[in-house]
């Protein structure tokens, strides 16, 4: 009986010592991958390249894009699926229209979602967000643009930059 | 009866004529762009390493891009690769300069990972799309040899895209701007570390003498035990 008693106390503490190691070399790698981020953002633009109000005579308010119709925009701003991050959608322009030493105010550009020009928002030197975009999803969104000829402008070739960009939330 | 055939037979060939007003297709800037890992390590006195990879397969014009650093400390320096440069384009039958760090041409979106890449170019994945054609910029970081170790900066790259052969009020652009975080470490891949034992945790303590404790206390038990079992066989 005593005989068995100690051959299983024995018997325990081998296991006991096989076992602690075993405990001890517990162990944690840290795991970590690095997921690229995309972002594909294109513009189209149809009519003749670029943004176009035609020729226009001073005091002419909120002409439209000459390409753009009562369905699509003067641009459509399309993210491609691939885009893995939330992003807005934004415009700005670059500064004044200008010709020489002639300016028209930026702000007399203005942008909007569809083609009504009631509550069109003036462009700006800073961006603004038209929209947004899932993760992972495509997105399109088409801008409508107008600009107001104020009276008494001196004739000339009048131009700036339209900024459009798709940028992470 | 001889003339309407001959006049059918021109006007079915001015249709199968290319209208170039039909060839003239709706312009498509396309900015599109793919960064790894945006944290970079640098030893000091070293150099790191960002990439950008830039592809155009939604596009139907030449993309122009040109990037720019700040943030970078003072005695850092930070360069790009390629640097910005002069190129000559020839455009409606002009030639004309333009300033750019790379520029990325329409590609096609590719069903598999192309084995022959045109130089200067590498394949990249485009996640559940397929493949496509990109370029490169690398964004190169050197620090000074007495730069502290765990010193950290936040650089960015800010890129610009443009589109050449645009006429009226406004031209398009797009921009778009990439963070990196960098980092001065001691040495690269020396991620061993010594833990000093001040105490502190007397549970780590008895974890790591367990097995030797457990193994004294068979020794002893062993030592007592065996003798007693030895003399009681002879006894018996």
């Amino acid at each position: 009986m005593r005989k068995t008693f100690v051959s299983l106390v024995i018997a325990l503490v081998l296991v006991a010592v096989m076992a602690v190691p075993v405990m001890a070399a517990e162990d944690s790698k840290p795991a970590s991958v690095t997921v690229n981020e995309y972002i594909s953002f294109t513009v189209t633009d149809p009519g003749a390249a670029g943004i176009n109000f035609g020729s226009l005579d001073p005091s002419t308010p909120d002409s439209p894009e000459v390409a753009q119709t009562t369905t699509t925009g003067a641009v459509t701003l399309s993210v491609a699926a691939e885009t893995n991050v939330d992003c807005n959608i934004q415009t700005k322009g670059s500064g004044d229209f200008t010709a020489g030493t002639h300016t028209i105010p930026l702000g007399n550009a203005k942008w909007d979602k569809d083609n009504d020009v009631t509550g069109a928002t003036s462009m700006t030197t800073t961006y603004t967000t038209i929209d947004t975009s899932t993760a992972g999803t495509a997105k399109a969104v088409h801008v409508w643009h107008w600009l107001t000829i104020p009276s008494g402008q001196e004739a000339g070739d009048y131009t700036t930059d339209f900024y459009y960009q798709a940028i992470k939330q | 009866m001889k003339r309407i055939t001959v006049m059918f037979l021109a006007t079915g060939l001015l249709l199968t004529l290319p209208s170039p007003v039909l060839a003239q297709e709706v312009a498509k800037y396309n900015f599109a762009s793919a960064q790894g890992t945006k944290q970079i390590e640098v030893e000091p006195g070293g150099e790191g390493k960002g990439v950008l990879y830039f592809y155009n397969i939604d596009g139907n014009r030449i993309t122009h891009i040109t990037l720019d650093i700040s943030g970078a400390p003072g005695n850092w320096e930070a360069e790009l690769e390629p640097p910005q440069h002069e190129i000559e384009v020839e455009i409606g039958g002009r030639t004309i300069t333009v300033t750019e760090n790379l520029h990325v041409e329409p590609s096609e979106l590719l069903s598999e990972e192309l084995e022959d890449v045109p130089e200067g170019m590498l394949c990249i994945s485009i996640p559940g799309r397929g493949y496509a054609l990109a370029k490169a910029a690398y964004i190169v970081i050197r620090v000074p040899q007495s730069e502290e170790i765990g010193s950290t900066a936040d650089i960015l790259v800010s890129a610009e895209a443009e589109w050449l052969g645009q006429s009226g009020a406004a031209a398009i652009k797009q921009a778009r701007d990439f963070e990196f975080s960098v980092e001065v470490v001691s040495e690269a891949n020396d991620s061993a570390e010594t833990i000093k034992d001040d105490g502190s945790n007397p549970g780590l303590s008895i974890v790591r003498w367990l097995p030797v404790i457990i193994a004294g206390v068979v020794v002893i038990l062993g030592a007592v035990l065996i003798p007693r079992l030895v003399a009681r066989r002879k006894g018996g």
